[in-house]
């Protein structure tokens, strides 16, 4: 097929046809498919979406774990109430925890580093005092 | 002998008399819109959903209507849209299948008892169908309904140079298929 064969197709019309009475009835069949959509979009205008609807199930969701919390916090209690551990209020005891600044003032501290170098054993309570010895301890106090 | 466009619109626009305007939009314009559909999606059973798709958008949208371009080109517009559209679904159907909706769309016209055309048209009808869809759409807009550059691409949306340059290249690709006795 050469190239003037597609030029004499030029005039050719569009190689298909339709079924017949296709035409002579697409209106009909268009303005009866309109009518069958109607309903369904004057239900959509006529039901306006309500907030409350909105932020409902969200409410529902909260209020539910709200319950849910409350049971597993208060049910044993209610169901057993002698196999419950009794409540225990816990109170800061200050006798327990008692600094060496609370017995001593600074200069008696340092009176006992010096007077009794060698048998105190100190005691580091952090790392970054790992690498000092009781020499380097005792000169900081000076500054 | 059809009303004129702003007869038909007019008649659109007024509440009272909007039924009889569509009636006259649809029947001035069915047939057109129809072959240009058809030339898209080739079954005619997609061709005929698609066209009423497009005329009960224009009903239910023609409030909206401005007139900023002529209802032809609104109407060409919302139908090559929707033709466009149902492809574009079709082949991400097909996807799975590892099926061509080309080549589907291909064996429908050896299989569809609405082809009246001879050997040369259907090698020209399978030739058209490997281009890509825009290509397609230009070259069916011009080779067929002999549309102005001007009125293609204010339905495609696009520049005259642009549609210029597609079309000449479908038809390179055509005659090539063609002479090749590719089809």
């Amino acid at each position: 097929m050469s190239n003037n064969k597609l030029d004499n197709l030029k005039d050719r019309r569009y190689p298909f046809k339709v079924p017949d009475n296709y035409f002579e009835s697409f209106e009909e069949r268009l303005l009866n498919k309109i009518e069958d959509k109607k309903p369904e979009e004057s239900d959509i205008i006529k039901k306006p979406v309500k907030k409350v609807s909105l932020i409902s199930p969200w409410i529902g969701m909260a209020a539910a774990f709200l319950i849910i919390a409350i049971i597993y916090s208060q049910l044993p209690h209610m169901i057993f109430p002698e196999r419950m551990p009794e409540k225990t209020e816990h109170t800061f005891d200050n006798n327990k925890y008692i600094s060496p600044a609370d017995l001593f003032n600074e200069q008696e501290l340092m009176d006992i580093l010096t007077q009794y170098e060698g048998e105190i054993e100190i005691v580091h309570d952090s790392t970054l005092f790992k690498d000092l010895d009781t020499e380097d301890f005792i000169s900081l106090t000076y500054y | 002998m059809h009303p004129s466009d702003k007869e038909i619109l007019s008649l659109l626009q007024n509440p009272q008399t909007n039924s009889k305007g569509f009636s006259l939009l649809v029947d001035k314009y069915k047939q057109r819109l129809y072959w240009h559909i058809r030339k898209i999606v080739i079954i005619h059973e997609d061709a005929d959903d698609l066209l009423q798709n497009t005329f009960i958008k224009v009903w239910k949208n023609i409030s909206g209507f401005r007139g900023d371009s002529s209802i032809f080109t609104w109407l060409y517009r919302i139908g090559t849209n929707e033709a466009l559209n149902h492809l574009n679904k079709k082949r991400a159907e097909l996807m799975n299948s590892h099926e061509d909706i080309e080549i589907m769309l291909s064996n429908q016209i050896n299989n569809d008892p609405l082809f009246t055309g001879d050997e040369i048209e259907e090698r020209l009808q399978k030739s058209i169908l490997t281009l890509p869809d825009k290509q397609r759409l230009v070259f069916n807009m011009k080779y067929f309904d002999n549309l102005k550059y001007d009125q293609i691409a204010e339905i495609l949306g696009t520049s005259t140079g642009a549609l210029k340059a597609s079309y000449f290249h479908a038809v390179k690709k055509i005659e090539a298929l063609i002479k090749n006795d590719i089809f």
